[in-house]
């Protein structure tokens, strides 16, 4: 009699265990297996973040994250789709499916998080806004700006942080708003402008690439918001969502530990009991997330630890040549911080 | 409508049934759309609903008519962008048709070196696309000096780089405005008046007199740099300005080629009946060939008019705050993707139908059926034969100085892309260099010609665009029956994106989504056109059959999607579809593509409306009497002729198909301006867009020339009543 209960007990729990452990995937996932690529939304040209090099092949820190994400799921970083999206269409397009993820310089925002149906998995890039002025303007400080013309990309959360701080500080100014960089730039080096207000990480760069003398320029010491940048992808499915988390995580735990894209095939035989977890040589690391225990070895492998994409995207020996400040690691000064894989 | 005759109340009633039902019928549409988009919104976890409408906006846009700021609603902004629309239109259209004029004029009838600028002008600018004419107008703009170093030619007149700035009027307004009335009071009422009431007139002119010692005297107030910002006065802005000049000069060149084509078609007879009144060449110009001309050139005015207005919206690249500017910011800040397109959809769409009913109304009123049915010799081929212009010793000193002019600009330019060129090499070779930097377009040249394909892919792609360019060859060579070409470009066009694609021929394959640069832009071009004619004709003859069962849904499809800017057809269709129906299993470059065909076929039904307009009845009516059924009548008698009359403005309309396939850039297409624009995002070559731009524009150029030069000569090589 026990025995006839235990068995259909075992019938009854294989059969719901049988798509909870379908499930597991999720849907995305499953979708992106099928398909045998991961699609990726990013910017349709931004330096640094999602650039399509002369040879048509992406490069940026968006772009290795997406790289990243697919390591983990399909095994081969160069399994990744990109699609170049407009600032209009991005949230659009995550949401019609179009993209799986989208890794497009987005900030993070409240309303963004809990109004457009999204989830940000984590801060990828830390930046903050600022003024790049002329040195002959004489300006020493933001508070100085008053009647100023300041050119801004629209419909970023610039423009708002523009007005929140004009309007807090009691300083009037005039926007110049123009959507594509190349003629925003052009309109501020010609004096159209007496302000350029946009990421730190954008000025610096554009002030060494387009500016006739650099030296004739200065960022104002004045940051006016936070803006960080991270990958989003739908609400609707949990465990995608954990996967593109802690991808993400792996790239910040990776440098933690000193795991490069170079030494970690070595990193693997280290008795080091949070390496050999992470790298999937101690067992149990996929399982919760339904995927082998070696995906986070394979995302290293593919794009190596968040610092080895700083320094081939945006490091001193790239033409940006930005210092990482805020993105360094927790106990080096900076912010990134990567919650226990265990 | 004899369909409804059997109708108890008689036709009539029934066409206020039906037009009832098709107003239910769409209200029903609307409806369920909302229904479905408001169901998807609340499964996703989207907020939805037009609620943002009352919220503060919170960004401030730089210019409007009326003072907003960023604690206004966004309706409120909103509204602002659509005063800055439609300041635009009204600034841009009355200056585009006074410049259409001077230059068609010129064409007919200027000096040689004028004439062959007039026409180097209309081709340069009609088959470049505007939105990289824009770019270069705003550059220039910015070359102007800084304020700090404004040139000052007038006390309290500026001109910099942060726009004009001339006085304004500071008080006294009310004084100028009577001053003004009272003048423009005299010289109405002065030749209608007896020579006594004349005194007493007069006497009127002392009302500004005494009206100055009550009202404030005007006083101007002059603009000046105060701290960083100009204070007082009245600026125009850059942005508002290059905007303006930029649909001024491209519109101009195609109102040129309209106002030329109905100079031309003025019937001679009425030229000479003028004549033997006496009257002399001034006076038929203007009494006779001018409202003549305006006449037949007022439906495709109208065109340009709605064009001008549509293409007001490619503001957002040079930031001026027009209405799709704004939307698309409120859209981006609230994400409320669908409820911002609609309301933009429903304005475009508002103000078009506005244009077009406009012209409709004064369309019926006017005789223009009668002028072109006219069966007398046009205007045009008498000209052809006898040139009007005498060589004056003064006119011919004039063409010395254009010859002078033109040469000197041309040396310059050959200095400048020649001589002190950089070829080859990187970045900062160019940055030393003086002339002009070649050598982005060979570092980028992979990205701008195959977009993001994969380095297997791009032979495939440089055949793909050979079977391209031999389907459309073939369609305009000679020899073969026309059927048999017609089956073989097919046949060509088709095997292109199955080449490049890859799976059919047992290659590895190369998904539609990675395709890009040259033959993304010729794909687009020549499968838009190719299924845009099919649909036209129908849609045309739908549009003027006697029943409203075929006429109000074809007019309704024409009005609604010609009334609305691409780029807006072309993120509903892309973007906005695919979402309120919960994903589509279709490529987005299908979608685009099926937009702009509907974008074509739509332009070049109502093209074909209009020359099956012009087409006399009586030749209907006479088909009909030798014993052909309607459907001979109209393939062997009425189609031809309007087919005749119809083929300028037809290629005139497939330029601006191929120029419009630059727009899919908007929802993320990398065609050959998206990839030249991708390329220019790299920091160190952005300092060479303009190398970039004109590269792509002598691109169009190639493509679009050869057309509007095949056009000119069908024009020239047919008559008009043959």
């Amino acid at each position: 009699m026990f025995e006839t209960v235990r068995r259909i007990g075992l019938a009854v729990a294989a059969t719901l265990s049988l798509p909870i452990a379908q499930a597991m995937a999720g849907p995305t996932v499953d979708a992106i297996k099928a398909r045998g690529e991961l699609v990726c939304g990013v910017s349709q040209g931004s330096a640094g973040l999602s650039l399509a090099g002369g040879n048509g092949r992406w490069a940026g820190l968006d772009v290795d994250y997406c790289r990243a994400l697919a390591a983990a799921i399909l095994g081969d970083g160069e399994k990744v789709r990109f699609t170049p999206l407009s600032s209009q269409q991005r949230f659009t397009a995550l949401q019609s499916k179009e993209v799986d993820v989208l890794s497009r310089n987005t900030t993070i925002t409240s309303s963004r998080d809990a109004g457009l149906g999204v989830t940000f998995v984590g801060t990828i890039f830390y930046d903050g806004q600022g003024f790049l002025v002329p040195k002959k303007l004489g300006v020493k400080s933001a508070k100085e700006l008053d009647g100023a013309q300041v050119c801004v990309q629209p419909g970023t959360v610039n423009e708002q942080n523009l007005v929140d701080y004009f309007k807090s500080n009691k300083l009037a100014f005039r926007p110049v708003v123009i959507e594509n960089l190349v003629e925003l730039e052009q309109a501020f080096y010609a004096g159209r402008c007496d302000v350029y207000l946009s990421d730190a990480s954008t000025l610096s760069a554009s002030r060494a690439a387009r500016a006739p003398k650099p030296d004739d320029f200065v960022i104002l010491p004045e940051r006016i918001t936070k803006s960080p940048l991270g990958p989003a992808v739908r609400q609707d499915d949990p465990n995608f969502a954990a996967i593109a988390r802690w991808t993400l995580n792996a790239l910040v735990a990776a440098e933690e530990l000193g795991i490069t894209q170079a030494n970690v095939e070595e990193q693997r035989k280290s008795p080091q009991a949070e390496t050999r977890r992470l790298l999937g040589v101690e067992p149990g690391l996929g399982k919760p997330f339904g995927l082998d225990d070696a995906w986070a070895y394979r995302v290293i492998r593919a794009v190596g630890n968040y610092a080895d994409i700083w320094n081939r995207n945006l490091g001193p020996q790239t033409p940006l040549g930005l210092a990482r400040e805020q993105n360094r690691l927790w106990n080096e000064g900076g912010l990134l911080y990567s919650p226990p894989f265990q | 409508m004899s369909s409804f005759a059997g109708w108890k109340g008689g036709p009539r009633a029934a066409l206020t049934g039906f037009y009832g039902l098709a107003f239910l019928a769409g209200l029903g549409l609307v409806l369920w759309l909302a229904a479905l988009v408001s169901g998807m919104q609340a499964s996703q976890g989207i907020r939805g609903g037009f609620g943002f409408l009352s919220e503060p906006a919170g960004f401030q846009i730089p210019e409007a008519l009326f003072p907003v700021g960023p604690s206004d609603s966004y309706l409120l902004v909103i509204l602002a962008g659509l005063g800055n629309t439609l300041l635009v239109a009204a600034l841009a259209i009355p200056l585009a048709v006074a410049l259409g004029t001077a230059v068609a004029l010129l064409r007919l009838f200027g000096s040689r070196p004028l004439a062959w600028l007039a026409t180097a002008y209309v081709e340069l600018f009609r088959n470049t696309p505007v939105l990289l004419q824009l770019f270069l107008w705003y550059g220039l703009l910015l070359l102007l000096p800084p304020i700090r170093q404004a040139f000052d030619p007038l006390p309290g007149v500026l001109i910099s780089n942060r726009g004009l700035i001339v006085p304004a009027l500071a008080q006294g307004g009310a004084w100028l405005a009577l001053t003004a009335a009272t003048v423009l009071a005299l010289l109405l009422l002065r030749k209608r008046v007896t020579e006594g009431q004349r005194f007493w007139l007069s006497a009127l002119a002392i009302l500004p007199l005494a009206a100055l010692a009550i009202l404030p005297r005007p006083e101007l107030e002059f603009g000046a740099l105060r701290g960083l910002a100009v204070s007082g006065g009245w600026s125009l802005s850059p942005e508002l300005a290059a905007l303006t000049l930029g649909l001024i000069l491209f519109h101009g060149a195609y109102i040129a080629e309209v106002v030329r084509a109905a100079i031309l078609a003025v019937p001679m007879g009425q030229v000479e009946a003028a004549r033997s009144l006496g009257l002399a060449n001034g006076a038929i110009a203007r009494l006779v060939v001018a409202p003549g001309a305006g006449r037949i050139a007022l439906p495709p005015l109208a065109n340009q008019f709605l064009a001008l207005i549509k293409n007001s919206s490619l503001a957002v690249a040079i930031g001026y705050p027009d209405l799709v500017a704004v939307i698309n910011t409120a859209i981006n800040q609230t994400g409320q993707a669908i409820e911002g397109s609609a309301l933009a959809l429903g304005i475009y769409l508002a103000l078009g139908l506005c244009v077009a009913g406009a012209v409709n109304l004064y369309h019926r009123r006017s005789s223009y059926g009668a002028l072109t049915a006219d069966p007398t010799e046009r205007l045009g081929e008498r000209l052809a034969r006898s040139p009007v212009t005498p060589a004056t010793p003064l006119a011919r000193g004039l063409s010395g100085f254009s010859y002078a002019v033109l040469a000197l600009a041309g040396l310059w330019l050959a200095k400048w892309a020649l001589w002190d060129a950089v070829w080859l090499g990187p970045a900062q070779l160019c940055a030393d260099g003086a002339g002009a930097c070649w050598a982005v377009l060979a570092e980028k040249r992979g990205l701008i010609l195959f977009g993001t394909m994969p380095g297997q892919a791009h032979i495939r792609a440089v055949i793909g665009i050979g079977l391209l360019l031999a389907a459309v060859s073939l369609i305009a060579a000679r020899g073969l029956p026309l059927a048999w070409r017609a089956a073989l470009a097919v046949l060509l066009a088709l095997v292109a994106p199955l080449l490049v694609q890859g799976q059919t021929f047992g290659l590895s394959p190369v998904p539609v989504t990675s395709w890009g640069g040259v033959f993304v832009t010729l794909l687009l071009a020549v499968f838009s056109i190719g299924l845009a004619i099919p649909l036209a004709l129908p849609l045309a003859v739908a549009r003027r059959a006697a029943t409203p069962l075929l006429r109000v849904p074809a007019t309704f499809v024409i009005e609604a999607i010609r009334g609305v800017p691409l780029v807006l057809l072309l993120f509903v269709t892309a973007s906005l579809l695919p979402l309120i129906l919960g994903g589509l299993a279709v490529e987005k470059m299908w979608l685009v593509l099926a937009a702009l065909v509907l974008h074509g076929a739509a332009t070049l039904a109502e093209v074909w409306r209009g020359a099956l307009a012009a087409v006399p009845p009586g030749q209907a009516e006479g088909a009909a009497s030798m014993g052909l059924t309607r459907w001979q009548g109209f393939r062997l008698v009425v189609w031809p002729q309007a087919l005749r009359i119809a083929l300028p403005p037809t290629v005139g309309t497939i330029i601006g198909a191929v120029k419009d396939t630059s727009l899919v850039l908007v929802i993320g297409v990398f065609d050959v301006l998206g990839a030249a624009k991708a390329a220019l995002a790299d920091t160190l070559w952005r300092p060479y867009a303009l190398e970039v731009y004109l590269a792509v524009a002598a691109f169009y150029f190639a493509i679009c020339f050869p057309l509007s030069a095949y056009a000119e000569r069908m024009r020239s090589g047919s008559s008009f009543n043959r």
